[in-house]
């Protein structure tokens, strides 16, 4: 094969494989493992795999595939911007790869800090995290036994729905005042 | 000489004598744009002091201004201008808006505005068909609702005619009573005008166009840039739950679509999707209102949403509730918001206040109150009754027949039939208690003797003196919504203050953005956690209300407007303040900046302060008018004022806020009233002058 044919297959196949992970952020909202991309029908070998992120990066074309990775396994995910955002990626690898008491701890943490407002403990059933609202008790259980958990605290609003909140970035009053809006105030205001 | 944007021509109607004739718009209001703006004017200019609400001296003026019927994106109300019937003792200037088509198919006519006055000898109502305008008989009309009438109307006019017409409660001159056009888009507070003025309905058929300066080029790439900006509905600019374009997310948002969420009664379905904010056509799905307003039980029943002319935001809901039909209305109701205010006549429903019954009660109400044309006064109508019965007043002010006339067991049983009475009573002032509902909650607390406890949190007033509720308020915004809560004689119906506070953005981004046009970060506070006043707040609380005035007089929808954001991260989260004059100068060809617009919006708000001045009689509108219920420095009891976690405000702070505010407006701080260096500087002179010979103009 000639050096020509050799940099047009690899082009047609960054090709492939970036419309791939377009469609499936546009569609389902997830993220690309790269390793699925060493099975069929690609059965890309490691080398192939760089040299596809190498090509993904060089061409402008392709700038809207991103790459996000898992520090502890070294796994890398692609996903393609704008259908999925940078801190949603984020937000999906935490889930995929983190216990359910740090994914709800650094979300927490986060809100806290941000917006500022508490956290609630619904929005961890939701896409992009998917906890089983019959396991909170037992996370929140756990997260209550961990030192470096400490921070995080867990109120209800008057209607009972449950919020955290971390005191790091927010006291009580502010987080029980914020979710008592959300809750009821905000539906008497009218 | 071409009039772009206005059609240049102002309809002037005489009931009393019957002439009809026309008004070159441009001549005289040019410089207060049109709606509110050309109200104030008229009413400054036409009825004295003295007049009351009802009397023939009094006007009522409808109108859109230039942007109506542009197609501007959001351009769709109208306002209703006259002497509000409700504020107490003095009955003093007010407006009340309404959206649909009624104001744009006005344009098409050819009118920018419609001024009416004197009452005519036997009802009446107005046919406009372009430049074809009678007064027509409606004697046969009169006594029947809004449905009907409109009905009755559009049989004469054709289908296309768009009608605002009152019902039985404006015709029986009922203070709290309604304006109604196209199903769902009421006006409040002016119904009983028109009653006043034996005026029905006015019916309206255009087939003219608008004309617009810009080139046609020039004009689409202006509105795709306007929609490009456009969240949700009040302006939330990210989604009520994690979407995977989305960097932010609330879950107060309006922006409720999401995979998953349906039009449900829609055959087939329609699911809401995703909503790229790059996606200019799902605009209209962002905004699932009706599991806003009603709860998640509304989705089955959602048929679509709906809205006002060129409007993409679509904050209507439409739905269908086969089980409402038991009650004796159609399954078929639309509206939004306060406007399902029937529902919360009843206080506790069996299955909750967002269960199935609360559901059929919004029905119910939306049927009742939209064709009698009973107004709520934001909702206080429902709280007034509330307090009147909870706390024993209604039996000391009914006789006893009268009390067991009425079906409390209905209430307590939270059943939306106890609604069909209720509003049934205030429409036709049946007995004392139909009579006092109607009155408006300034002279009903009055009149039935309701305790200081009235005027707590728990009842939502506002001002006593005037009987407005809070309307975005001191919960939002602090100092700032509290300041703008004090400016008008109604519930202030400001949303420019919301439109930032509650995009849903991180505070960082919004004060980044708020430093840009405030000058500093500090305008804006975290919700519930509000710091001591300081001048940028002041600049804020100015011009949320200079913006409101522009909305109303352009129009753009204050609901809406202004863009301080955008959902897009690749503006940094930026909108554009500078939308209404871009829009404003390529319609009309008058080519104005942000700055200029903001002056001319100055203006009018201004005026609105003279109106109430000489309506009042006082220049000392800070100790007269521009009043703060305690609740707002007593409430929460156990919670410190300016403290993390409530709204609760500093009583020296907010009279700093006054004192800051006035100065930012050009006002003598010791009144609050405009000096005679502001109304010469906004081109209000000639009131400086008639203000001074009547010892109302404050010496600066």
């Amino acid at each position: 094969m000639t050096d020509e044919t050799e940099a047009e297959q690899r082009r047609i196949l960054t090709a492939k494989i970036a419309e791939q992970v377009r469609e499936e952020s546009r569609s389902t909202g997830r993220l690309s493992p790269l390793n699925a991309f060493f099975q069929e029908p690609y059965n890309l070998n490691r080398e192939d795999a760089e040299e596809v992120l190498r090509s993904l990066a060089a061409d402008q074309a392709n700038a809207d595939i991103r790459v996000i990775r898992d520090d502890k396994r070294g796994d890398l995910y692609l996903y393609a911007s704008p259908h999925v955002c940078e801190a949603y990626a984020a937000s999906l690898l935490l889930a995929k790869i983190s216990d359910p008491c740090d994914v709800i701890a650094e979300t927490v943490r986060e809100e806290s800090r941000l917006y500022p407002r508490p956290t609630c403990s619904l929005l961890f059933h939701l896409p992009p995290y998917g906890l089983s609202p019959e396991a909170m008790p037992s996370y929140v259980r756990e997260m209550g036994r961990r030192e470096e958990m400490r921070d995080i605290k867990t109120f209800e609003a008057s209607n009972g729905v449950s919020y955290f909140y971390s005191e790091r970035h927010m006291s009580l009053a502010h987080a029980r005042g914020l979710a008592e809006w959300i809750e009821v105030e905000q539906f008497e205001n009218q | 000489m071409s009039s772009y944007g206005w059609s240049g021509k102002i309809l002037r109607v005489d009931l009393t004598t019957g002439r009809i004739w026309t008004e070159k718009t441009l001549e005289r209001y040019r410089d207060y744009l049109g709606a509110t703006g050309i109200g104030y004017k008229v009413m400054w200019d036409e009825v004295p002091a003295g007049v009351g609400a009802f009397d023939p001296a009094n006007r009522i003026i409808f109108g859109g201004g230039p942007l109506i019927g542009t197609g501007s994106p959001c351009g769709g109300r109208v306002a209703i201008t006259s002497l509000l019937p409700t504020s107490y003792p003095t009955e003093v200037i007010g407006s009340g808006h309404m959206g649909g088509h009624w104001g744009s198919e006005l344009k098409f006519a050819g009118w920018d505005a419609i001024i009416v006055q004197g009452k005519a000898p036997s009802p009446v109502w107005l046919a406009v068909a372009d430049d074809k305008v009678e007064i027509r008989d409606a004697r046969s009309l009169w006594g029947s609702g809004i449905y009907r009438a409109t009905a009755e109307i559009c049989q004469e006019m054709g289908g296309e005619a768009q009608v605002a017409a009152i019902g039985q409660a404006g015709e029986k001159l009922v203070r709290m009573a309604c304006v109604m056009n196209g199903n769902s888009h009421s006006a409040g507070g002016m119904g009983g005008v028109m009653g006043s003025k034996n005026l029905k309905a006015i019916g309206v058929r255009g087939t003219g166009s608008v004309k617009i300066a810009a080139k046609k080029k020039e004009w689409k790439s202006l509105v795709n840039h306007v929609l490009s900006l456009a969240g949700s509905n009040n302006q939330w600019v990210v989604p009520s739950t994690p979407q995977p374009w989305a960097e932010f997310h609330a879950t107060s948002s309006r922006w409720t679509a999401r995979k998953g969420l349906y039009w449900g009664a829609a055959n087939p379905p329609v699911e809401t999707g995703t909503c790229d904010p790059h996606d200019l056509n799902s605009i209209g799905y962002r905004c699932q209102k009706a599991v806003f307003d009603l709860g998640p039980i509304a989705e089955q029943f959602t048929v679509r949403m709906d809205g006002c002319h060129s409007c993409p935001i679509r904050c209507h809901i439409q739905i269908s509730v086969p089980s409402a039909e038991k009650y004796g209305v159609s399954r078929y109701a639309a509206n939004t918001c306060v406007g399902w205010w029937g529902r919360n006549v009843i206080k506790n429903y069996p299955d909750g206040p967002r269960g199935m019954t609360a559901l059929e009660g919004a029905v119910v109400g939306k049927h009742m109150t939209d064709d009698y044309g009973v107004w709520c006064n934001y909702g206080q109508i429902a709280r007034d009754f509330q307090y009147a019965y909870e706390k024993g007043v209604l039996k000391k002010v009914l006789s006893e027949a009268e009390y067991k006339s009425i079906p409390f067991g209905l209430y307590e049983k939270g059943s939306p039939e106890f609604i069909k009475d209720f509003v049934r009573r205030i429409a036709f002032r049946e007995g004392e208690f139909g009579f006092a509902l109607g009155e408006g909650t300034a002279r009903l607390a009055r009149r039935w003797g309701f305790g200081r406890d009235f005027f707590g949190y728990e009842w939502n007033v506002w001002n006593e003196k005037l009987g407005y509720p809070k309307h975005h308020s001191n919960e939002n915004g602090g100092q700032v919504g509290t300041l703008i809560n004090t400016q008008y004689n109604r519930d202030s119906q400001c949303h420019s203050h919301v439109n930032l506070y509650s995009c849903g953005l991180p505070l960082g981004i919004q004060k980044r953005l708020a430093a840009e046009i405030f000058g500093s970060g500090d305008a804006i506070d975290a919700y519930r956690n509000y710091t001591p006043m300081n001048v940028y707040k002041a600049k804020f609380a100015k011009w949320s209300l200079i913006r409101k005035e522009l909305h109303d007089s352009l129009p753009l929808c204050n609901w809406m407007f202004p863009w301080v954001v955008s959902p897009l991260k690749e503006r940094g989260y930026k909108g554009d303040t500078s939308i209404e004059s871009r829009l404003y100068s390529a319609v009309t060809g008058d080519g104005k900046s942000e700055a200029e617009m903001d002056l001319v919006a100055e203006r009018i708000f201004n005026l609105h302060r003279a109106l109430t001045i000489r309506g009042m009689k006082t220049k000392d509108m800070r100790k007269e008018h521009d009043l703060v219920p305690d609740w707002v420095y007593d409430y929460p009891k156990d919670a410190k004022p300016l403290s993390p976690g409530s709204d609760k405000m500093d009583r020296e702070d907010m009279q700093r806020a006054f004192d800051l505010f006035y100065r930012e407006c050009g006002w003598d701080v010791a009144t609050g009233s405009p000096t005679r260096e502001t109304y010469r500087r906004l081109g209000l002179g000639y009131v400086a002058d008639e203000l001074e010979k009547e010892g109302l103009l404050a010496q600066a």
